[in-house]
């Protein structure tokens, strides 16, 4: 043990673990992922002078539970004992100003000592076992989490490389069981170019395979599907049935995208794979891709961005902007080519992907031209897609809001009039920049108040003849903001259509509100109206149809006394046919109003 | 499914899974009616929980006011039956949406703000929140000087269960630095946001937009331009992020007018529709601004909008549309001016036009 020096962290080591593991990492499972970028670091410096030299990493597991040790073993370059002195120093370097700042370090030396630290949040020691390839006594290095360590200089001559030892601290076994570490291994390293290997209970196996050649020419990838789609579902777990090549100009970026075999809902975290210089990076980099390319799942590689200090995400800058336009730029176009090649193919994808299809052709007016066909599209014609629609050859009216078309849908079908829905997500905005991309269609925005455009008017000899009963019939209605017209219109078995503009609809539901609140808020509510009655679209109007038998009875002749009740059940009706809650007031017509008839009929029963 | 036949499961199910905004918001009002119909307060009170949180954090800042309003008063009525813990939290996205709407008069917003207290207090957490929301109100309504207060006896109490996110109460903290035109110490105190060690479901999105003028004011212009493609493309296309695209068209107006006018095209629509005046205004501002500069160096500048937005008449006379713009704006701000008794948005208002036109 003479040559054996007892030295001393100039660093608070475990507040560096503590930022390592609670705010710079998601997991502690990464010290893997940080093990193996160590090898593979010095693999590649090795490599780099030696090009003959073959790399490979050995992991091997030993012990159960919480007596599990984890020995990895890289054939890279090394380090001199001066190597190891010199990344303690840097750690401490940066940890006297700010823990953060080393690790943006990007030197081979610094990431080193990085990367082994990462493995306090597993273990209570760490010994590393290095011969350097530019010779020198072979360096045993033994580090405590309390801050002291010992390098001592082995009388033996190891091989080439590095040894790491881990035994699991207190409640970290899970991440030294077999099977945990046989899938991280995977994952980070299943695009490394020499081979993994993993003992364990006396077992060896490789845990990557070899690179496949279309992964890293994904232009090669549709020569070899059902390949690409059974490494997809072992990298992935999920079982796909299409997948788009990716690669940029340059590229230094690229890989394959698998489109999700099911929908996603638009909230759901997108989950690629991202290898940066061979190595797993990240399984939650989501800013890789444009927003709207969720209904995909990719498996990217890259040696151009530039990862976060945590080495989980890139940096957005504008490279990455770049990179992700171009990602985007690929999916666009194989879908264009699916398009014209295999039109059903895509049918069956945009049924499954409708809600993002629509959210990329929103965003991207090429995409939306390509692809608007295949949209479905909710109408009084029925669930059908763009194309069919635009095949009826006839007017196309589209409302923007839910509520105007659930209004509408029914005196539009019985004038067999076109309507699509466009209260649902993304839908409005298609529709209105349809009508800038394909001005050949004819395409009209249709408000509730814009249904009377197929009404028919009265002629001048109806009008006279009615328009002292309607004046009246008008006047009944004011209290409620409600105006009375008289048309002619299908179906004759409707006799009224209650139609609510924008803002008489808020202005009812800001009533309704008022009932129900308190005190404070009811004055509110009230101050909230004020402003909105002022505008003429404040009233709802009170389609009566003269074509219905009822409603021509009511207005042959002079107006009876009857008519103001009569016109309030007509009203109450409309409410309720059109599903529309009633204030108190309207309640109160409707209770009235049922007593009055039952009233007059007993009357006429007796003959009066 | 006809969203028109679907029961009331059915809209609240597929409610779920949508972003706030209008869509959701649509499928929520929907559920609502139903359960009225139905006579069915619980299913209407489960209903406009959900519309209350939509409608906040998707940009319809009356719908929430109006479904809220309901439920307090059906609580009251029955507090036995429903969950106070999420009524009483909502109460705060309503208490901050108000001020927004001119016609509602001061001392109406201010019974408001004192019933919070009274029903928090009788909750059982302290005044922090009061406070804090009293300090939100004032930076609404351009009392910097009571704002100012607020935030001090706000830092005194402790959190309790009733207070904002720290990464929220950190945004609020940064904008009074930001009205204050405190470019510098606003952004020390964002540092934590910048670098993303405070972060929640709207921060940083919401901070990062004004964060943009005062890093270019104080000539930092390359962290300026990071920040600006950072933000924007975090933000999306969504009609909640009014204010914010606002904030970016006012930045590029200045440092590269060309590239702000598809971000104008893209969100006026959405602007012009906006439920919130406040958003409105001052998305109106920095557009009108940025055509300003445009017409400054671009004789010919045209612009593409969809034929249902109300500006459509006006896509070739881009002077006149710019004077609609900053009538419109300034009509908002002259309301809420007047309602507030001073003449902060309005010179707001001013400063953006020189700054940025």
């Amino acid at each position: 043990m003479s040559d054996s020096q007892e030295y001393r962290f100039q660093v608070n080591l475990s507040g560096m673990i503590d930022i390592l593991s609670n705010h710079l990492y998601s997991s502690p499972r990464v010290f893997l992922r940080e093990l193996l970028q160590n090898a593979t670091d010095a693999i590649t410096a090795r490599m780099d002078v030696d090009p003959s030299h073959r790399g490979e990493v050995f992991v091997e597991l030993a012990g159960e539970g919480a007596q599990s040790t984890l020995v990895i073993q890289d054939n890279g370059i090394g380090l001199t004992e001066e190597n190891v002195h010199e990344f303690l120093a840097m750690i401490g370097h940066s940890s006297k100003r700010n823990g953060t700042e080393l690790l943006g370090e990007t030197s081979f030396i610094g990431r080193f000592g990085i990367g082994l630290l990462s493995c306090f949040m597993v273990s209570d020691e760490i010994v590393m076992l290095t011969q350097s390839a530019s010779g020198g006594p072979s360096i045993e290095w033994r580090g405590k989490p309390d801050g002291t360590y010992s390098i001592r200089k082995l009388e033996t001559s190891l091989t080439t490389g590095t040894k790491v030892y881990l035994r699991c601290k207190p409640d970290t076994d899970f991440y030294f069981e077999k099977e945990s570490v046989e899938l991280d291994l995977l994952h980070y390293g299943a695009l490394l170019p020499y081979p993994i290997i993993l003992s364990a209970n006396g077992v060896e196996q490789q845990i990557n395979p070899d690179v496949p050649a279309w992964i890293l020419n994904p232009e090669l990838a549709n020569s070899y599907s059902d390949d690409v789609l059974s490494f997809g579902e072992r990298m992935l777990g999920e079982k796909f049935r299409d997948f788009i090549p990716l690669r940029t100009s340059n590229g230094r970026t690229g890989g394959i995208a698998y489109i999700l075999p099911h929908a996603v809902n638009l909230n759901a975290k997108r989950s690629h794979k991202v290898y940066l210089k061979r190595m797993l990076i990240s399984e939650a980099a989501d800013n890789i891709l444009p927003d709207w390319a969720f209904f995909v799942k990719c498996l990217i590689w890259t040696d151009e961005l530039q990862p976060t200090a945590s080495r989980e995400h890139f940096y957005e800058n504008e490279l990455l902007e770049q990179v992700r336009g171009e990602l985007g730029q690929c999916i666009r176009n194989e879908l264009i080519t699916i398009s014209e090649q295999s039109p059903n193919r895509l049918q069956r994808i945009v049924d499954l992907h409708a809600l993002s299809m629509k959210n990329l052709a929103v965003q991207d007016d090429q995409f939306y031209l390509m692809i608007h066909r295949w949209l479905p599209f909710e109408s009084t014609y029925g669930h059908k897609t763009l194309g069919e629609l635009i095949d009826e050859k006839r007017t196309l009216y589209y409302t923007v809001a839910l509520d105007h078309y659930r209004q509408l849908r029914h005196v539009a079908s019985a004038q067999s009039m076109l309507v699509i829905n466009g209260g649902y997500i993304y839908e409005a905005e298609l529709l209105q920049s349809l009508a800038i991309l394909l001005p050949q269609v004819d395409l009209r925005r249709l408000l509730p108040e814009d249904v009377s455009l197929s009404f028919a008017d009265l002629n001048a000899e109806e009008r006279s003849a009615t328009l002292q009963t309607l004046r009246s019939a008008d006047l009944t209605l004011q209290r409620f903001r409600c105006r009375v017209m008289l048309k002619r219109f299908n179906p004759e078995e409707l006799p009224a259509l209650f139609t609510l503009p924008e803002e008489a609809a808020t202005l009812r539901s800001i009533e309704r509100a008022s009932e129900q609140s308190t005190q404070a808020f009811s004055s509110v509510l009230g101050s909230l109206s004020q402003s909105l009655q002022d505008g003429a679209s404040s009233y709802s109007i009170l389609y009566l149809n003269l074509n219905n038998p009822v409603v021509e009875r009511l207005f042959t002749g002079e107006p009876t006394s009857r008519l103001q009740t009569l016109i309030e059940m007509l009203y109450a009706n409309a409410l309720m046919m059109g599903h529309y809650p009633m204030s108190r007031p309207e309640l109160a017509l409707l209770n009235q109003g049922i007593l009055s008839l039952i009233d007059w009929s007993m009357g006429s029963e007796k003959g009066e | 499914m006809e969203h028109n036949d679907m029961d009331f499961e059915q809209l609240m199910d597929e409610s779920y899974f949508l972003p706030n905004g209008a869509a959701k918001v649509a499928l929520l009002e929907k559920a609502a009616e139903l359960a009225d119909l139905e006579g069915d307060v619980e299913a209407g009170y489960e209903a406009r929980e959900a519309l209350v949180e939509a409608a906040s954090f998707g940009g319809f800042p009356l719908k929430a006011i109006v479904a809220y309003s309901w439920q307090l008063g059906q609580y009251d009525r029955n507090p036995e039956a429903f969950d106070s813990q999420t009524l009483m939290w909502n109460y705060k996205w309503i208490i901050d949406d108000v001020p927004s709407f001119a016609e509602v008069p001061t001392e109406q917003i201010f019974s408001l703000l004192e019933d919070l207290r009274r029903r928090y207090l009788e909750y059982g957490v302290s005044d922090r929140t009061y406070w804090y929301y009293y300090f939100r109100l004032a930076m609404g309504m351009g009392d910097m000087e009571k704002a100012g207060e607020c935030l001090k006896q706000f830092r005194t109490l402790k959190r309790d269960s009733m207070s904002d996110c720290t990464a929220c109460e950190l945004d609020e903290e940064v904008h009074y630095l930001n009205l204050l035109q405190e470019d510098e110490k606003a952004l020390k105190k964002a540092k934590p946001i910048i670098e993303g060690r405070k972060a929640c479901a709207e921060v940083p999105e919401m901070t990062l937009p004004g964060l943009l003028m005062p890093l270019h004011r104080l000539g930092r212009s390359e962290e300026a331009e990071e920040m600006q493609r950072r933000s924007y493309s975090m933000l999306g296309n969504h009609a909640k992020f009014v204010r914010q695209y606002g904030d970016h068209i006012g930045y590029l107006s200045v440092v590269d007018p060309q590239r702000a006018l598809p971000l104008l095209e893209r969100h006026l629509p959405q602007a012009e529709s906006a439920e919130d005046p406040v958003a409105r205004m001052l998305f109106f501002w920095n557009a009108a601004a940025l055509l300003s500069k445009l017409q400054k160096t671009d004789e010919s500048v045209a612009l593409s909008l969809p034929p249902s937005s109300s500006f459509y008449p006006l896509i070739d006379r881009v002077a006149d549309l710019q004077g609609q713009l900053e009538e419109q704006a300034f009509a908002i701000a002259s309301a809420l001016d007047k309602r507030n008794g001073n003449d902060f948005h309005t010179q707001h208002g001013q400063r953006i036009l020189a700054e940025r036109g």
